[in-house]
């Protein structure tokens, strides 16, 4: 047992503990939290006086894991680009537990993230979420798996496939390639021969899983969600960067929004009215939004820095905590384990030297189910000696040079 | 024009330490006096209390106005990619001032930028350095040219070597390019021929303006200083990424670095060992620090985050300051225009409704010359 102690403790699901306790059992549970929390004799303290402790944080859009830092082309995996439908690909498959990416992300105080492939492909392939535990194999990683098959509309197929001079070269095209497929899903007989693009869609056409589709142009957006009404499919929004132009048409439609990233250029035609301004209109219309990093074009590393700026846009601090904690954790469908300290719930936290939501505030420490996974000067962001991987060994026999790792 | 006097803000001179409800007096878009000074009886006065008043940041690396973000191929402008060495090319003739990334410059509190050509080529380009508020680029312009604008490493072989299958293919022959580029330049003779490219070679040579290298891997930051000296010329090192590697010999060659982008993915093989800690190591060993944001790559709306992030990473925040100020004018050769708040120096300024570095402070208005280019006027 382990008793974390005169914590400032942000739970997310039942408001804020100025001072007080949270129990952590043997299987990384937590067992108790409250101000008044008797501490079992024999339990580990760790005394968090001036420290806040949060939930880790929660992505539910990234491809960490896929892109790996500072590897180039060889470290580049998030895109099976060689035909516009890659359904039965799996993001599971392309992980790379020793990416530096992922030991930040856990200094960030990130730790449970949507894995997504795309985005050129118009179905992309096998969403998952993973934890940040300490694993070598990816398999290690997995909290939930599959989250949702992906989808991508707008420019980026167009870009990826018609650019080869195949089908799609136009938003007309990419609709109707994702219509085939479900089409052809639906009447899929694998006694006559199996066929994994189909069966990736079936729990999607079953209600099960929900179509994950990368939509930014407001049209785009629309696109998605008349093609997820023609089918009867549940569909999760990525991206939708124009989605404040609709998001009367969103709320109605009753869709989540991975909204972003919102701190990022606007590199495409589609994503030029980027801003928190998106989760802003999409939260007050009471749409479920989650901010995200979209990992690396944020690193994942600084997704509490983009819920400090949707503070500054409007977001109270309690609402934009909730939309990198309980509210993707809703979205990716493990609440129950994720996205709030509560009794029962995994001892998945994070403690910050100040407000998580300050610019300059560190991290002291990121735990996951029960284990501290990054310590303040043990690794992390800049970090050059961070403990994991063949880049890191490289790194840290770099001759004297003392970085306070 | 009449007086303005700006009083009662936390004014940030940078050349000098904070001063609480302190006032900036402005005559003719000129700073006349700072700190505790009478408000003359003909000057308009802004109550500023309660803000903080900071030198209008100068971001010493970006393509604001000629990259097209969001616009796609019609409107980039940022590599002329058809020959290797491409000197006679000037940024300035690419410069969209209606672009948003200049209202992204001046929302943010960027009064100033040196905008550059691309790093495709070994040998990139002029350089210049712009306000950031005008319709045309001619009355934007602070120093042109700037310098010249040259790249090591990755982006050079991959253009040329790859993609074209021409020189460079290889680090070796990025540098023997600049390198045949400056022999040239000193062998060069008007009077057989005009060669606008060696044109500026000459005048980076005659020290008039640096020659400013993309470096981010150890090894390329040393080629550059290698480079610099065998021509005695002056140098920049861009980016600098693996800076803290290199760190004292970075400090006793004592060029001065531009770093950045930091807050975005290592897309490269060589910003493989990016870190916000590069800043605060390289300030600890007296090296010459600028920040940059090389907008688009980082968006220079987000300049501050990036300061705060080194000053989290560990730099002291007395020099992030500086290293988004008066470092980069001194950097660009515009310190006695911009960079600080001193008497004599351009009124170029920003309110802000909280220290730069706290999350939610908000650019209340931006004044370029004694006039409101962003926000309103209070």
């Amino acid at each position: 047992m382990r008793a974390i102690v005169n914590a400032q403790i942000l739970t997310v699901a039942d408001g804020t503990i100025d001072s007080g306790t949270v129990l952590v059992d043997d299987r990384g549970k937590i067992a108790a939290v409250g101000a008044q929390v008797e501490v079992p004799a024999g339990a580990e303290m760790i005394d968090a006086e001036g420290l806040t402790l949060t939930p880790g944080l929660v992505d539910a859009f990234s491809r960490l894991g896929l892109i790996n830092e500072g590897l180039g082309w060889a470290g580049n995996d998030a895109e099976e680009t060689t035909d516009p439908n890659t359904a039965h690909v799996r993001a599971l498959d392309g992980i790379y537990p020793f990416d530096r990416g992922i030991a930040e992300a856990r200094s960030g105080g990130v730790t449970t993230v949507q894995v997504v492939p795309g985005s050129g492909n118009v179905l992309a392939g096998e969403a998952l979420a993973i934890k940040l535990r300490r694993a070598v194999a990816a398999d290690d990683l997995v909290l939930r798996r599959p989250t949702g098959i992906v989808a991508s509309l707008g420019e980026e197929p167009k870009a990826t496939h018609g650019g080869e001079k195949r089908m799609p070269a136009t938003r007309m095209g990419i609709a109707a390639v994702l219509r085939e497929a479900l089409v052809k899903a639906q009447e899929y007989r694998p006694e006559k021969g199996r066929d994994l693009r189909c069966e990736a869609l079936l729990p999607v056409l079953r209600g099960e899983l929900p179509l994950l589709v990368h939509a930014h142009r407001a049209d785009d957006i629309v696109t998605a969600l008349r093609i997820g009404r023609e089918f009867s499919i549940r569909i999760t929004l990525l991206g939708a960067t124009e989605g404040f132009l609709v998001a009367d048409v969103i709320a109605e439609s009753g869709v989540a929004v991975a909204a972003g990233p919102s701190l990022a250029a606007r590199d495409r035609q589609e994503t030029r009215a980027v801003g928190f301004h998106l989760p802003l209109a999409l939260h007050r219309q009471g749409v479920p939004t989650a901010i995200v990093s979209g990992h690396p074009e944020l690193p994942e590393a600084y997704l509490n820095i983009a819920a400090a700026l949707a503070v500054r846009e409007g977001f109270t601090p309690e609402e934009a905590l909730r939309a990198v904690t309980l509210t993707p954790a809703e979205i990716l469908g493990v609440a129950d384990r994720v996205g709030a300290i509560t009794t029962g719930r995994d001892a998945d936290l994070v403690l910050w030297d100040g407000d998580p939501l300050e610019l300059t505030t560190r991290v002291a420490w990121t735990m996951v189910e029960g284990r501290i996974v990054y310590q303040d000067g043990h690794g992390g962001v800049g970090c050059v000696d961070a403990p994991l991987g063949p880049a890191q060994n490289r790194l840290s026999t770099h001759p004297g040079k003392e970085v306070g790792c | 024009m009449a007086k303005l006097a700006i009083t009662g803000a936390t004014i940030y001179p940078i050349s000098s330490p904070p001063m609480a409800g302190a006032t900036l007096l402005v005559d003719e878009g000129k700073i006349l006096a700072v700190g505790r000074v009478e408000v003359p009886s003909d000057a308009r006065v802004i109550d500023a209390r309660g803000l903080h008043l900071l030198p209008g940041f100068v971001d010493p690396h970006t393509h604001v106005g000629l990259w097209g973000e969001g616009d796609g191929l019609p409107a980039y402008d940022g590599n002329e990619w058809t020959a290797n060495t491409t000197a006679q090319v000037r940024a300035l003739d690419a410069i969209n001032p209606f672009h948003v990334s200049f209202e992204d410059a001046r929302s943010a509190g960027v009064t100033t930028v040196q905008t550059l050509p691309g790093s495709g080529n070994p040998i990139g380009g002029e350089m210049v350095v712009v306000k950031t508020r005008g319709r045309t680029v001619d009355e934007m312009v602070l120093r042109q040219p700037s310098g010249l604008k040259g790249a090591l490493g990755e982006n050079p072989k991959r253009l040329h070597g790859q993609n074209h299958k021409r020189m460079p293919a290889s680090r070796m022959g990025v540098a023997a390019v600049i390198r045949q580029y400056l022999a040239r330049a000193r062998e060069y003779d008007p009077a057989k021929g005009r060669d606008l490219g060696l044109e500026l070679a000459r005048r980076v040579l005659d020290r008039e303006v640096p020659l400013r290298l993309h470096a981010h891997r150890a090894d390329d930051i040393m080629t550059a200083i290698r480079i610099a000296r065998e021509f005695a010329i002056d140098l920049s090192i861009e980016h600098c990424t693996e800076g803290w590697m290199v760190a004292d010999a970075l400090a006793e060659a004592g060029y001065p670095v531009t770093v950045g982008p930091m807050l975005g993915g290592r897309s490269k093989v060589e910003t493989a060992n990016m870190t916000f800690r590069n800043p605060g190591i390289l300030e600890k060993a007296g090296v010459h620090v600028s920040l940059m944001t090389d907008h688009p790559f980082v968006p220079i709306a987000h300049h501050r985050i990036q300061g705060a992030l080194a000053v989290r990473e560990g730099m002291s925040e007395a020099g992030a300051l500086r290293a988004m100020t008066l470092n980069p004018a001194e950097t660009l050769g515009v310190a006695d225009r911009v960079g600080s708040l001193e008497p004599g120096k351009d009124a170029d300024f920003v309110l802000w409704s909280d220290h730069p570095f706290r999350a939610k402070s908000r650019v209340v208005a931006t004044y370029i010359e004694g006039r409101v280019v962003y926000g309103s006027e209070l």
